[in-house]
């Protein structure tokens, strides 16, 4: 394609959503809707693999010790519990370690009557070399008579891994319906334009232009209107993610070392802005193709 | 050289459009082709734009057999011939010079180019004052005018005029045929489609008559009818 003619596409393909406005709004408004929803299901879905990813690699297992043992026994078994070979480290959480750190998490004023009242458990936490060997290690330490409960984050990961796996499945289906109206609409408004345009086409054909000197305008139009698609979403998804991370911040009281975390908008968006334009612009373009391929076949 | 080689074109809902016709034109002749509603001229047109294609038979255009050729090179075909309508079929929304540029444009010539040509096609048709207008502020000889610049601007070796003097007065009309000699006198092969039956008679060109889809009469100079 030579320069001269792209400048004659570009005017051609914005003229025509100049003359459609009501069309193009219609087809952009859509799009947005489609991105959109991609987006939120993209966040969404960024964060909870995140935070599995945090806590797979953070505290693999909690084990609660018998209240009554010495500060000997408890060295004794932290030593008998090191020499499995599947413990990578192992770390004594104290009864007031533990009601400080539950204090820390702004579960608690600071009353000193509801202080008295609480007792947590003293603790092992205990860090793995690997993961898989979860349940042979949870074997090992229900031996040990010492061990009261043990606790492991799978059912918290689990809980996490099926609300993506849930939200995956909604936003595909939802998703892949909304690409379906937003294809169709934008081949709509391609199509008023192809209609108007339907005897310049005829006289282009006539006087020697080929297919794609027919086409490129209508898919100059479609790629428009699904760039303007994707960014407005991407910006209206920007500030409401970081608003809302925010606010559930603010609500959870959540520190540096919590184990809900959020990802910052501007490494996340590193991932969503290629996918979304992709969706965006593939959405213009499939959309222009498909109807001036009809009408230059016919 | 434009050789119709038996050619039949039967269409879908079995209607014949042109039935067994044989013709040669060479290279810079003048032609009329006459004939009532339904005759086939049209089909005849038609068929030498590649815009159908014949159900039996051959056309050469050149040394082309364009009953042979891909759907990808019907573009750079049709850049050869002129093609020139009744309705002038002219961009409403461009001016007279976007109009004749548009020819260059589509076969993607350099801006360059199509600045330095536009004009001078223009001044051979008498549109210079014009070449700001858009169609709706023209005459109907002055939409023709610039619908036969659009198709001379790239020089083809053929012109077909579609009843090119069919929404135009009397006067208009000679000047418009007028045009078309002078195009022919430069070598270019002209085939016009005509009702008008005053302007082939005085004219005296070949005249390739038809009726039902067959040629009827075929002459070297010649008048409508016989």
């Amino acid at each position: 394609m030579k320069i001269a003619s792209f400048s004659h596409f570009i005017h051609e393909g914005f003229e025509s959503i100049f003359k459609n406005k009501s069309m193009a709004f219609a087809s952009i408004a859509t799009t947005t809707v489609c991105i959109f929803m991609l987006g939120m299901a993209f966040l969404i879905m960024e964060n909870i693999e995140y935070n599995v990813r945090n806590i797979e690699t953070g505290i693999n297992i909690t084990a609660f010790i018998d209240e009554n043992l010495t500060e000997e026994e408890i060295d004794t078994l932290k030593g008998t519990i090191l020499k499995s070979s599947q413990i990578e480290s192992i770390d004594y959480v104290s009864k007031e370690e533990a009601i400080k750190r539950f204090m820390g998490e702004g579960n608690l004023t600071s009353d000193p009557e509801l202080f008295n009242d609480i007792t947590l458990p003293a603790s092992f936490e205990i860090k793995l070399r690997n993961n898989k060997d979860e349940q042979d290690v949870i074997g090992i330490l229900q031996k040990i008579e010492q061990i009261d409960t043990i606790n492991t984050p799978r059912e918290a990961m689990q809980l996490l891994i099926s609300l993506k796996n849930f939200i995956q499945a909604t936003s595909a289906v939802i998703i892949s319906i909304l690409v379906i109206i937003g294809i169709i609409l934008i081949g709509n408004t391609i199509q008023l334009t192809v209609h108007i345009r339907k005897n310049e086409i005829k006289i282009m054909k006539y006087i020697g232009a080929t297919d794609w000197f027919v086409r490129w305008p209508f898919v100059i139009e479609g790629l428009f209107i699904g760039f303007l698609g994707t960014v407005i979403p991407l910006i209206m998804l920007f500030f409401t993610y970081n608003f809302f991370i925010n606010i559930f911040k603010r609500a959870l009281s959540m520190d540096e070392e919590s184990l809900i975390d959020f990802i910052p908008v501007l490494e996340i968006y590193q991932n969503l802005v290629p996918v979304a334009l992709i969706l965006g612009l593939g959405m213009g373009i499939v959309g222009s193709l498909i109807i001036i391929r009809k009408h230059l076949r016919a | 050289m434009i050789i119709l080689d038996n050619v039949t074109k039967i269409y879908e809902n079995s209607a014949v459009g042109i039935k067994n016709v044989n013709l040669k034109i060479k290279e810079g002749e003048f032609v009329f082709i006459v004939g009532n509603t339904g005759s086939g001229k049209s089909t005849m047109l038609r068929l030498l734009l590649k815009e159908i294609e014949p159900t039996n038979g051959t056309i050469v255009i050149g040394d082309k057999n364009i009953t042979r050729m891909s759907k990808e090179k019907i573009p750079y075909f049709r850049r050869q011939l002129g093609v020139v309508f009744q309705d002038f079929k002219l961009f409403e929304n461009k001016t007279v010079f976007e109009n004749v540029a548009f020819a260059m444009k589509v076969i993607e010539e350099p801006s360059k180019n199509i600045r330095r040509t536009v004009p001078n096609v223009l001044s051979t048709m008498g549109l210079e004052s014009k070449a700001r207008c858009y169609p709706k502020q023209l005459s109907g000889g002055e939409k023709q005018r610039t619908a036969i610049g659009r198709a001379i601007l790239n020089h083809p070796s053929i012109l077909l005029a579609d009843e090119p003097t069919g929404n135009l007065d009397p006067k208009t009309s000679w000047d418009i045929m007028k045009v078309l000699e002078e195009i022919n006198s430069n070598g270019t092969t002209i085939i016009v489609v005509t009702h008008n039956q005053e302007i082939v008679n005085s004219m005296q060109k070949r005249v390739i008559q038809l009726q039902d889809g067959r040629v009827i009469r075929d002459v070297v100079k010649g008048g409508y009818k016989e």
